[in-house]
């Protein structure tokens, strides 16, 4: 077992758990809520799950780094190794395998989905990304680590693939120091 | 000891939080000059880690500046993996130090006091720099973070219990004052 993996098992016997089926349920009604509000438009809906997620991510990521006490990643490799088996794990639970494609980009396998527990997506939803809040989430929480990433579903068991898939696209990585806020102050 | 101020700057070296504990008097600054003395302490820290990390071998650990210390002022440097610094200016501690590391274990006393004389005692920078640590993990996240209007640029401080608690946190630490 990798530390990150036992690091990310430790972590997720310490958090404090929600009951999935009520995590499931309060999903599936704010996603049912996006639906409406955006008037079926599934791109629009699409687009507002990723920013619900991106909210997300750049809160969480301080609270990983407070709580998981992780080494600095040096490589992209390690920072999808930390990702995949400590932070998923430590704030989902699930068992993810991490595979890296090339210097820029890695997927996210996994087969048990939280999010999706009870979900069947009717035929015309189909283009319904259900479970995009992830993409969001992982997108902000590595712009807060300077990776500007595309991040997207490219398997899910909701379209008929036997599991899931994430995949993480880095486009450019951010340096640090003064930037034009730097002067507004 | 004295702390003097406590800034947080994020990783662009904007300042998201400052505040004095103790007033230069005498001597007035308005807030044109403190934002400048802002500018400059981040930019110091900001060059010493590149300069440190482009000093120390490749393949060693990040080099992480842990704090500069001048005859008049020590300066302790705490850095998060996602850029923020949390950062506290204080006097050097003198001979307070003595008492302090020296009770923790006897066989030690005799080399801590000699460190003590005018030197910085890495038992007194380990528990500044944890206390930092305590603040970003405990105060940072739990008051700042989670609170509904957080926005990385403009974390809205001032419209959570992030100052009360900073405050009560450092006012508990004995080297406070």
């Amino acid at each position: 077992m990798s530390k990150a993996t036992s690091n990310g098992q430790q972590l997720w016997n310490k958090v404090p758990k929600a009951n999935a089926e009520l995590f499931a349920l309060t999903y599936g009604a704010l996603v049912t809520e996006v639906v409406r509000d955006a008037d079926e438009n599934l791109a629009t809906v699409n687009e507002k799950l990723e920013k619900i997620g991106y909210s997300i991510g750049i809160r969480c990521v301080d609270e990983f780094l407070a709580k998981s006490n992780s080494p600095y990643c040096k490589t992209l490799a390690e920072t999808a190794e930390v990702l995949g088996k400590t932070a998923f794990r430590m704030f989902l639970g699930i068992v993810v395998d991490v595979v890296q494609h090339s210097p820029s980009s890695f997927s996210l396998n996994f087969q048990d989905n939280p999010l999706s527990l009870f979900v069947e997506l009717p035929e015309n939803y189909k283009e319904l990304e259900y479970s995009i809040l992830y993409c969001g989430v992982i997108r902000g929480a590595l712009e807060m680590l300077n990776y500007k990433v595309d991040c997207q579903f490219v398997k899910s068991p909701l379209k008929g693939d036997d599991t899931h898939e994430i995949k993480v696209d880095v486009k450019q990585v951010m340096s640090d120091g003064a930037g034009e806020d730097y002067q507004e102050e | 000891m004295t702390v003097h101020s406590f800034h947080i700057f994020d990783r662009r070296g904007k300042t998201l939080f400052t505040k004095r504990y103790i007033k230069n008097y005498g001597v007035h600054e308005d807030d044109e000059q403190l934002s400048e003395q802002r500018k400059l302490v981040f930019g110091m820290l900001f060059s010493l880690r590149e300069l440190s990390s482009s000093l120390s071998p490749s393949t060693a650990e990040p080099g992480e500046l842990k704090m500069v210390k001048t005859g008049a002022s020590a300066l302790y440097n705490y850095e998060t993996v996602s850029g923020l610094r949390f950062v506290v200016y204080t006097t050097p501690e003198t001979a307070y130090t003595t008492n302090d590391t020296a009770a923790q274990s006897p066989a030690n006393s005799a080399k801590e006091t000699k460190v003590s004389e005018g030197q910085t005692s890495p038992a007194v920078t380990g528990k500044i720099r944890a206390a930092l640590k305590h603040i970003y993990e405990h105060i940072w996240v739990t008051f700042v973070i989670r609170s509904p209007m957080y926005q990385p640029s403009n974390p809205n401080i001032s419209a959570t219990n992030f100052e009360a608690s900073l405050d009560s946190y450092l006012k508990e630490m004995p080297w406070f004052r």
